[in-house]
């Protein structure tokens, strides 16, 4: 296959997989939820914790 | 047999472009996190817990490895959402923020300040075999070795990457548990050297900063800056998960935690090894050497070896496909030797592991503007939707096209970010130029700065038509 083939399969391919993703029905799966975003500052603020007892002991 | 792997690894860089559909996700959270821990750790994680244990005292090294990884790695692995929600490549996603011609520079710009850590690896490489010479009899001058021998390590990993996915995939199954392997036998032989009080009675030598706040900035600095690296290492692996919140937690928790794990137990060898001999070797083979039973030491320092090579082939194989995904025409093969050529220059060069500190922070000048973008762009600028034909440039559809291929707001935040990094701190003099500093080092303030210059300047209402061209042919996502 020559890469001019192969460019015009991997277009070809490209476009199929976008129209599945943009049809109705497509299911995108679970979303990332609220309880996610929970964690998600829940381990941004153990993190800031943890940073700020280092700056304090480094005094 | 090379040709049918080179050609499987021509195929899985441009089919690893097309978007994978939700039925072809196969990663769960422990898969994934399992396959990032394997990317992950490595045997720099003992260079960089040695340096951070060059800065601090037991406890304050605690804090800055931990939370100075996991804070930005929170933020960081937000942007997984985009890249599984619609089952492209970060750097396929990344168009829409840079433009299409604008993205490559980034591109190359990452693969740039990253891939010196495998000089690093190299290095690690050749120190282990100079051990094992050196325990069998055989004097191999350090001076005289060490480049010759990083060079080997670079030549055999550029093998195992061009040998193609079926070669990296046994590389990296004995890989992962070879450095776990190792790591455990470290673990044990510096507790085992060590008493409680040897660890908090720990004192760093810091003639050469100000004051143990300052040395405090700098390691949380550095470890910043090492988190934010991996940015570059997210590629397309992430669209392989079934949920956003497998892809997201596996990637945070691995890099966030697992990751510092292994750079703390390089910090904890590093006081071991002072405890025991008087002297914070910077170098994890000679540590690792002297702190195990030599029987044991042999086979640890083959280990060590052996694992340079491996990550050494898929560090090259990964970024050999991250280029290929910007410059789809390029072979795979060229892109490889280029990456090897760069890297055999910096062995050669021989400077890497002794500025790892203004390294990490050079990288940080690069790393932590994307980031801010990045997260700014889908999340509050794009509120989470993009247009799938655009990024493509499908039917005529180019709305990230911006100015000749590159957003020009995105390349104004960044300069901005990289603008309050060096005013903040200078990683090429070393010099501290701000006391924002000595909070949460420079790389952060440059993340923040960049993401809201990105923010401010996407509210004026000429720059929103100009960011905002694909409103009108969005891709449903929720």
């Amino acid at each position: 296959m020559s890469a001019t083939d192969f460019e015009k399969e991997m277009e070809a391919e490209i476009k199929r997989r976008v129209e599945i993703i943009e049809s109705d029905d497509y299911d995108f799966g679970v979303p990332f939820s609220k309880g996610n975003w929970c964690l998600v500052g829940t381990l941004f603020v153990i993190s800031a914790i943890l940073i700020t007892i280092g700056t304090v002991l480094s005094h | 047999m090379s040709s049918v792997s080179n050609k499987a690894a021509e195929q899985e860089a441009i089919f690893g472009v097309a978007p994978l559909l939700h039925e072809e996700r196969t990663y769960s959270f422990w898969d994934f996190f399992f396959v990032v821990s394997g990317f992950g750790i490595a045997v720099w994680c003992y260079s960089q817990g040695v340096y951070i244990a060059s800065l601090n005292h037991f406890s304050t090294m605690i804090c800055s490895i931990l939370g100075g990884n996991m804070l930005f790695m929170c933020l960081m692995c937000l942007v997984m959402v985009p890249i599984v929600r619609y089952g492209i490549d970060s750097w396929v996603y990344f168009r829409a923020v840079f433009g299409y011609t604008g993205v490559k520079i980034v591109c190359i710009a990452v693969v740039i300040v990253n891939f010196p850590w495998y000089a690093i690896g190299a290095d690690i490489f050749a120190s282990a075999l100079i051990s094992l010479g050196s325990s069998f009899g055989i004097d191999l001058t350090a001076v005289a070795w060490r480049p010759i021998l990083g060079v080997l390590c670079i030549v055999l990993g550029t093998i195992v990457a061009i040998a193609g996915p079926t070669a990296l995939k046994w590389a990296n199954r004995v890989l992962v548990p070879t450095l776990l392997a190792v790591a455990v036998v470290i673990v044990f032989a510096a507790f085992s050297s060590l008493s409680g009080s040897d660890l908090t009675n720990f004192e760093p030598d810091l003639t050469a900063f100000e004051s143990a706040r300052q040395a405090y900035g700098f390691s949380l600095e550095g470890n910043i800056a090492f988190s934010m690296s991996w940015i570059s290492c997210i590629g397309a692996m992430p669209r392989l998960c079934k949920r956003e919140s497998h892809a997201y937690f596996g990637a945070a928790l691995s890099y966030g935690t697992m990751v510092p794990i292994m750079c703390l137990i390089g910090g904890i060898l590093s006081v071991a090894m002072f405890c025991r001999f008087g002297v914070l070797s910077d170098d994890p083979v000679e540590m690792y050497a002297a702190l195990v039973h030599p029987a044991l030491a042999i086979l640890g320092l083959f280990f060590i070896a052996f694992s340079s090579i491996a990550v050494q082939g898929v560090g090259s194989y990964s970024f050999a496909i991250v280029l290929k995904s910007i410059f789809p025409k390029v072979g795979f093969k060229p892109l490889a030797f280029v990456l090897a050529a760069y890297v055999i220059a910096l062995i050669l060069w021989g400077g890497v592991a002794a500025h790892l500190g203004p390294f990490m922070s050079i990288g940080g000048i690069i790393y932590a503007p994307i980031i801010g973008l990045l997260i700014v762009d889908f999340f509050i600028v794009r509120k989470q939707r993009f247009s799938m034909r655009s990024i493509y440039r499908l039917d005529g559809n180019e709305s990230y096209k911006y100015h000749g291929g590159f957003n020009l707001l995105s390349f104004i935040a960044f300069a901005i970010g990289v603008v309050v990094m060096i005013r903040i701190y200078n990683p090429i003099t070393g010099s501290v130029n701000s006391g924002l500093f000595y909070f949460i080092g420079a790389s952060a303030w440059s993340c923040v700065a960049a993401g809201l210059a990105y923010y401010i300047g996407s509210r004026l209402p000429s720059i929103q038509n100009y960011l905002l061209k694909d409103r009108s042919e969005l891709t449903r996502a929720k």
